[in-house]
């Protein structure tokens, strides 16, 4: 459905974003995953013909993005970062602003935005002014003026950015619903790991204007299935404890978060006893040993060395 | 477009507060400085060496020019006022010539400079006239006053002359002032939607840019003229303001004008980076155009050939001078074809580098 080859962009000295590859296919819900400042926002902005790219192309339905844009505008809907509303006006005059603007018919549209309404669960607040709304509420109106023309294809960038945990839910299950059920495309970013490994079927993975890894939930775990978790809460992390852990031949990689210490260690070694041995000869009181599957958090850290929100 | 008219349309609707407080102020600092300099008229106290009857001859013609209030003093009396500041000028009469006396110089001073060389002019005229012919003398003089027909000449462009109506001057002042106004606020609109992500939105729908911009454009301007309007009408139809017959010409004059604030307001736009520069902008060029232009007072009386030579790159400027024109100059609308073309000119060229410039930021 949409193709993206070799895409950069450069403002002056910096390069935003640096030969990114992707491909999009009907129906799927894909994730583009990374930390604030990878290149995400700025690679949907040219994926949707918003700004041009320095290099490379984007095809929709094997036609040109670059060249003729219309054709993609036409299908796309986007949810853009920050909240693209009159804040002065009601959610359904939003909403009707944005129906003219996609030259709806006039009669079509009453439906359509009653339609959205009952998607984004704003039906009893449609009269009420945006500004009046909570930060949840906007996100999900937000979302609805994206879906008012009947896109088959929506870019959702960061849409659960600062919101209460409960809006957030209700907005995964929207995504989730909505291709579900209307079998709708979605390119869906975050840096929230759990989201993405939550809705998408693929996922790439982005930092420094790059992607980094790509595939499948499950593909993209393999990249460390080779490898066991080992999650060690302590009552004090002692430096001692750590630098022994470090030395060990079998550790590939190791970080520490307050009392907690994370470990890679390959699949076929048995680290347990090691791990109770070297606590009790650095009198390291140990309050719990867990053996993880790999996450996506793990991947990122594998990959790149640093934590997703550093 | 019909999108971006509803939504601005929508807007205004659920706050009108900011069109009305504008559009009463306007009339109330007309109202208030028309009505207090309409009825105030500069004292000049006069002393005079001549004859009884001349001096009465003199202060007749003096008095056919309205505008200043005066009255025969004694020369201690007159060098005193001056001299203290309680009238702005002072005149002695002679049998031959005249002098003024001023503290500084005013518009006061140009005003009575003016009036006097015509009174003087009139009444030196009439007593050569009486010399060279005692016989027909006296009819000549009547002839003189009362010719079979006459040619006068009005210019609103001139430097020698100028006729000044208080109230006019504030109404047109005060209006084409606060209009700046409620144009840049409206047109502010493409900076907050382009700051808040509703541009790019518009942007990838399937309206064009160029409607979303005559939208906007279109509004602002509607908004604006609707504004003055409103004003003048006030002052024509509440206060029965004389227009000089002049009041629909007036109205088609402050198109162009109402057209260039929106092409100034879009050029500032492009040069602003955000809403917040925009806002600080608005204010010093607005209240500096309306002071360079005259606005406030009338330009005739400004002598600084800087500011002059500034007033000729001023809107505010072309349209006081095309409504003078059509008002208290009774010309009509191709008497006032010099500064409407100028003003049509200035928003192309405005309209112009200010669209290139928003268009190349985003």
């Amino acid at each position: 459905m949409l193709e993206v080859t070799d895409l950069k962009k450069q403002y002056k000295q910096t390069k935003a974003v640096d030969g990114v590859n992707l491909f999009i296919e009907q129906g799927e819900i894909v994730g583009l995953l990374g930390p604030n400042g990878a290149g995400k926002s700025t690679t949907i902005s040219m994926m949707s013909s918003l700004i041009p790219p320095s290099e490379g192309d984007v095809r929709f339905l094997n036609e040109s993005v670059i060249k003729q844009p219309q054709k993609l505008r036409e299908k796309l809907g986007v949810v853009p970062q920050e909240i693209a509303l009159y804040l002065n006006l009601t959610a359904r005059e939003n909403l009707q602003f944005f129906g003219k603007i996609y030259k709806m018919d006039k009669k079509q549209l009453g439906a359509k935005i009653d339609q959205v309404l009952e998607i984004i669960g704003l039906v009893d607040k449609q009269n009420d002014l945006v500004k009046t709304f909570s930060g949840g509420m906007k996100r999900r109106l937000n979302i609805g003026v994206a879906l008012l023309h009947d896109p088959s294809l929506v870019f959702m960038d960061e849409p659960t950015v600062g919101i209460d945990p409960q809006s957030r839910n209700y907005i995964l299950d929207t995504v989730k619903r909505l291709n579900r059920e209307k079998n709708m495309t979605i390119l869906y970013t975050s840096h929230y790991m759990e989201e993405v490994e939550y809705l998408c079927d693929r996922i790439y993975i982005m930092d420094q204007g790059h992607i980094i890894a790509s595939g499948s939930k499950d593909d993209i775990k393999n990249i460390l299935s080779a490898e066991q978790t080992f999650q060690i809460e302590t009552a004090v992390v002692k430096e001692e404890f750590t630098n022994l852990l470090k030395e060990h031949p079998s550790v590939r990689q190791l970080t520490v978060q307050e009392k907690t210490v994370t470990l890679l260690v390959p699949k076929e070694v048995v680290f347990f006893q090691t791990i109770i041995e070297l606590a009790e000869q650095t009198n390291t009181e140990l309050k719990s040993v867990q053996v993880q599957k790999p996450s996506l958090e793990d991947v990122f850290l594998h990959l790149t060395g640093r934590a997703l929100r550093d | 477009m019909k999108g971006i008219l509803y939504a601005q349309l929508k807007l205004l609707i659920r706050n009108p507060a900011t069109f009305l407080i504008m559009t009463g102020i306007c009339i109330l600092f007309a109202f208030f400085i028309g009505s207090s300099s309409g009825t105030y008229q500069s004292y000049i106290p006069i002393y005079s060496e001549m004859e009884e009857k001349e001096t009465e001859q003199v202060l007749s013609h003096l008095q056919q020019y309205g505008a200043q209030n005066y009255e025969l003093v004694e020369k201690e009396v007159l060098e005193k006022e001056v001299r203290e500041g309680s009238a702005e000028a002072g005149l002695f009469l002679f049998d031959d010539h005249y002098e003024i006396v001023i503290a500084s110089k005013t518009g006061t001073f140009t005003l009575l400079e003016q009036n006097i060389q015509k009174a003087y002019g009139h009444y030196l005229q009439e007593k050569q006239l009486k010399q060279a012919d005692n016989v027909n003398g006296a009819q000549l003089i009547k002839q003189l006053n009362e010719p079979m027909f006459t040619v006068e000449t009005k210019t609103f462009f001139g430097e020698d002359s100028f006729i000044y109506d208080s109230k006019l001057q504030a109404i047109f002042g005060f209006a084409v002032f606060f209009v700046i106004y409620t144009i840049a606020f409206n047109v502010i609109h493409i900076l907050v939607a382009k700051q808040e992500g509703i541009w790019d939105r518009i942007i990838l729908s399937p309206s064009r840019k160029w409607e979303m911009y005559v939208g906007i454009l279109c509004y602002a301007f509607f908004l604006g003229y609707i504004q003055v309007v409103i004003v003048f009408s006030f002052f024509r139809y509440a206060l029965g303001v004389n227009f000089y017959d002049g009041f629909g010409n007036a109205l088609l004059v402050l198109i162009p004008y109402v057209l260039a604030i929106v092409s100034l307001s879009v050029l500032i736009a492009g040069i602003s980076k955000t809403t917040q520069t925009f806002n600080a902008i608005i204010p010093i060029v607005s209240v500096s155009f309306a002071m360079i232009g005259g606005s406030y007072w009338p330009i005739e009386i400004v002598t600084s050939k800087f500011m002059l030579a500034l007033s000729k790159i001023d809107p505010v400027t072309y349209v006081m001078d095309a409504l003078k024109a059509v008002t208290i100059y009774g010309e009509p609308i191709s008497g006032a074809l010099f500064p409407i073309s100028i003003l049509v000119l200035m928003s192309v060229v405005m309209m112009g580098v200010g669209i290139n410039l928003m268009e190349r930021r985003s």
